[in-house]
């Protein structure tokens, strides 16, 4: 007797949702499916829904439409209590009437486990979170950054398939939001658990996830790898919302005709091979060279500097381009040339059309 | 769309499902029992609907009582505001222990029950009180002057009552003042006067349109002071009131009265309103702006009886603008004022506690008068109160029914309150207005409708009837003090809880009661002094067979003052300060917690 090797439900399927609070759709149609063990990070403004979304897979939501389904068990009007999920808030919310080992053991106690094994498990999660010498502290008697590990803990100790985490290092300072990064690839990758991350920091989203969910007003725009995202953006709010991009109206002419901006000829554009019309193209800052002097052949043209910054490794340059709208920005290692450079010299920009991208408007 | 809306419809009635029971208990025994005195004082005559109050004028009595009402409660208000705002200005600047002290001087006399301290004032005033009796033993009397039964005794006696009502809540507008802002107004260019003319002093007026208001509405419907301490000369409209309906039986003039004091107090409430803008804290403002945090608007809309009837609350925030937060007006001021400013303070504030320290003292005298200094000690009165059945009877069902008073309203009012601290809305304004509304409403007016709704429902003369008159008036005490607790609670930790497997029951037991334990402590005390101490709506529709401690004491007083009374004053004190001290054990109970975290730093 032979069995079709059917594919393994995914971790969390969330099948067209909708939700309204209030005057706002918060979640608007949306549908997303996240595999078990994978790290996706749901991004977007402010106000896009993404705490909504994470508080409807929670269940303190229920949808208005649509279902949402957790390895494969539909749990659409389930409350939190019976979802079996992780959920690490974006203020911790650690119980400051208990000890660090009172909250990391609740979870525990909440399912029935015995004191023994509980005490077992709680030390050896806190061990594992680097917060082993601080079972009997408050929560508040910890920093932020230990109140966050603590979190952590709590969240993974009963080993929940899923977990949630609602923009977990909003609140600390660069260098440990670096280091609190790094320990929550590192649970993830030994707790195989799916974790959905919601953040509004693009960085983060791009360096942590296997996939990034962009949402917008309640919309999920795309959801790729952040590679994907960052060079093949579904649309120009994408592209400026990962990373940054210069972004131009253009027109493509037909029969090779070549290419108009502002209803100007662009020189040394190449045949792009698509349908005539009107598109953006979008030419990441990396993609932009600068060299010093008048206009050469193949640029784009000569631009005047306006704004320098020194990042270290390499420079971010805003330029201003006659004929073009807005300051072209562009990044360029490090040289003592180019910091040499005074502001309001003239520059030739040079720009690779193969690299840049044309998005429909 | 529709459906839509249907769902928000239904999914903000439950939300506000909570609010109910509140609700149409206030409609069903607040706002029907005033309705009934209206419409009672219009029946007299099916076809003369204004006869009885043609009568009243006519009669020029009433006219000029209630004259005197205002006048009483208006040179109160004046007297209070002069003397509080310094003293909440100058309490603001103390901190540490000197301000617990301070704050404890004016919470525990104003927590104790109005009828005890006029009695304490009454031992100091008479006769041969401290007062006449140091005064002639320093020869400067002959013979003792009058102090009590006329004038000057009511507003000595008014006075102690509202001052109290007055400081508080400037003293919670001196605290919440940025100290950067007067920092900054200095460095702008402006001297010590001109900051306190245009920075401080309109920084501050939040808190004294609170205290002004408070004050005098309270004032126009006191029963107690004027009473005891003021003769027949100071009948005052609300004691008129009580005799037409318990020793006359004249319900229909009653309910006249009662209305009349309604009438008068809209009026004035209008009129402050459209002058002074005094209802700006009251809701109004705030729920029209939606800049404003919920937060805030809880605050301001909550913010009457918040600062006054909640001095823990005061008390706890001034905590927590700190030390670091003291206001520092003038460097010379504060040289020069120094020893007059101590002074004045420490007089104001032994004024406050000084009945409570003389009723300490005479309770243990051993003569058959309240005479100063006593002729010996003794413990007789207390033997007495407690070989009397009659006194220990009432005590224990004034106990019984704070009890009861507390647990049925503490369900009430933190259901609401749960509501009021999560949503908000023009419906939700309402209620906490109707909510709110017993804590301005003279007592008299409510106890002659509950009255009249009692007679024929079987109500009147039981327990649940005193029950429910007792929880009109601690419903916006218990709301307020649970508001601010569920306000302060970080939802994510009840979520956190379901999230992580505890079901709604055992995340209430284990993370949303031990957290709130404080509130709800605090709501049960202040809700059970404020049933121990009720005194107006009591003696009306408790009848004869269920006297009540309070009401004991204030026949004892009218009749023949026994010096049983003394000791009874001490109990009622006790319990009082019990309550206050359970208030402060879970009030740094919860602090234990938030406190480790300076020392982990």
């Amino acid at each position: 007797m032979t069995t079709e090797p059917s594919l393994p439900p995914p971790a969390i399927a969330i099948d067209v949702v909708s939700k309204r609070l209030g005057e706002t759709q918060a979640v608007d149609g949306l549908s997303l499916s996240i595999a078990k063990g994978e790290f996706v990070t749901v991004l977007g403004p402010s106000g896009s829904g993404k705490t909504t979304l994470l508080h409807l897979i929670a269940g303190f939501h229920h949808p208005d439409t649509g279902r949402i389904l957790l390895g494969g068990r539909d749990l659409t009007g389930q409350p939190p209590y019976r979802r079996d999920i992780g959920l690490i808030f974006q203020n911790y919310a650690l119980f400051p009437h208990m000890t660090v080992f009172q909250n990391v053991a609740y979870p525990l106690a909440n399912r029935g486990v015995r004191p023994a094994e509980i005490a077992d498990r709680v030390r050896a999660c806190l061990t594992r979170v680097k917060m082993g010498a601080f079972l009997d502290r408050y929560p508040t008697q910890l920093s932020g950054g230990q109140q966050q590990r603590v979190a952590l803990a709590r969240s993974i100790v009963y080993d929940p398939p899923v977990i949630l985490m609602d923009e977990p290092l909003g609140a600390l300072d660069k260098h440990l939001r670096r280091h609190m990064q790094d320990q929550i690839k590192q649970i993830h990758r030994d707790s195989g658990a799916a974790i959905v991350y919601v953040t509004h920091d693009q960085e983060e989203a791009m360096s942590m996830s296997d996939r990034v969910a962009v949402m917008r007003d309640g919309r999920l725009i795309q959801c790729d790898a952040p590679e994907t995202l960052y060079h093949r953006p579904a649309n120009s709010f994408i592209a400026e919302f990962l990373g940054e991009a210069n972004i131009l109206n253009i027109e493509v002419l037909p029969h090779g005709g070549g290419i108009t901006h502002n209803g100007a000829k662009v020189p040394g554009a190449p045949d792009m091979s698509v349908a005539p019309g009107r598109y953006l193209a979008l030419f990441r800052p990396e993609h932009v060279s600068l060299s010093p002097g008048e206009e050469q052949s193949g640029s784009l043209g000569s631009g005047v500097i306006e704004i320098r910054d020194f990042l270290g490794d390499q420079y971010r340059i805003m330029a201003r381009v006659p004929g073009v709208d807005g300051l072209i920005v562009v990044k360029q290692p490090a040289s003592q040339s180019l910091g040499a450079l005074p502001l309001g010299s003239s520059v030739a920009l040079h720009w690779d059309w193969t690299r840049s991208l044309l998005l429909r408007e | 769309m529709d459906a839509g809306l249907a769902t928000g419809t239904m999914r903000r009635l439950r939300q506000h499902a909570p609010l109910l029971p509140a609700i149409l208990f206030l409609i069903l025994f607040f706002v029907v029992p005033c309705g009934l005195v209206i419409a009672k004082s219009f029946a007299v005559r099916a076809d003369d609907p204004f006869a009885i109050y043609r009568e009243l004028v006519a009669d020029g009595l009433y006219l000029s009582i209630m004259l005197r009402t205002v006048e009483l409660a208006a040179v109160t208000t004046l007297l209070c505001l002069v003397i509080g705002y310094p003293i909440a200005v100058l309490c603001a600047r103390l901190s540490g222990f000197v301000l617990s002290l301070a704050l404890l001087m004016i919470l525990v006399p104003y927590t104790l029950s109005s009828l005890i301290r006029a009695y304490g004032w009454i031992i100091i005033l008479n006769d041969r009180g401290i007062v006449n009796t140091l005064l002639i033993q320093a020869g400067i009397l002959d013979q003792p002057v009058k102090l009590v039964f006329n004038g000057f005794g009511v507003y000595l006696g008014m006075l102690h009552v509202m001052l109290p009502v007055m400081i508080l809540p400037i003293f919670a507008a001196v605290r919440a003042i940025d100290t950067n802002l007067l920092k900054a107004s200095q460095t702008l260019g402006s001297g010590p006067l001109r900051t306190f003319l245009y920075v401080f002093l309109p920084l501050t007026m939040p808190g004294v349109k609170c205290g002004v208001f408070l004050v005098f509405i309270i004032s126009l419907g006191f029963y107690v002071t004027p009473a005891l301490l003021g003769g027949p000369r100071y009948t005052m409209l609300v004691n008129l009131i009580d005799q037409e309906a318990r020793m006359l039986g004249n319900w229909e003039t009653a309910s006249a009265g009662a209305t009349l004091l309604l009438g008068i107090i809209l009026v004035l409430f209008w009129l402050m309103n459209r002058y002074v803008g005094l209802l700006s804290f009251f809701g109004g403002a705030a729920a029209a702006d939606p800049r404003r945090t919920r937060a805030s608007r809880f605050r301001s809309a909550l913010a009457i009886s918040l600062m006054s009837h909640i001095g823990r609350l005061t008390q706890s925030s001034a905590r927590l603008t700190g030390a670091g937060a003291r206001v520092r007006l003038q460097r010379s001021f504060e040289a020069a004022g120094k020893v007059a400013a101590v002074v004045f303070v420490g007089a104001v504030l032994l004024f406050l506690c000084f009945p409570i320290v003389i009723l300490l003292i005479m309770s243990l005298n051993a003569g058959n008068y309240m005479r100063f200094p006593p002729e010996a000690l003794s413990l007789r009165w207390f033997a007495a109160f407690l070989g009397s059945a009659n006194w220990t009877g009432s005590l224990i069902i004034s106990l019984k029914l704070a009890a009861m008073t507390t647990v049925a309203g503490l369900c009430l009012g933190a259901l609401a309150a749960y509501v009021f601290a999560r949503s908000s809305g023009r419906l939700l304004t309402l209620a906490m207005f109707l909510i709110i509304a017993p804590l301005v409403m003279p007592p008299i007016i409510l106890a002659i409708g509950l009255y009249v709704l009692y007679v024929p429902t079987g109500l009147r003369a039981t327990q649940t009837g005193l029950v429910i008159a007792h929880m009109i008036g601690a419903l916006p005490l218990i709301t307020t003090i649970m508001a601010a607790g569920f306000a302060r609670f970080d939802d994510n930790l009840r979520r956190a809880s379901l999230v992580l497997g505890a079901g709604p029951l055992r995340t209430f037991r284990k993370i949303v009661l031990p957290l709130m334990l404080p509130s709800f402590v605090s709501a049960g005390a202040f809700c059970f002094i404020h049933s121990f101490d009720e005194l107006v709506i009591s003696q009306i529709v408790a009848g004869v067979r269920m006297q009540t401690l309070p009401m004991r004491i204030f026949n004892n007083l009218q009749n023949e003052i026994d010096p049983t009374v003394a000791a009874v004053a001490v109990v009622v004190i006790g319990i009082t300060a019990l309550a206050i001290a359970l208030v402060e054990v879970a009030r740094l109970a919860s602090r234990g917690v938030a406190g480790r975290q300076g020392e982990a730093r």
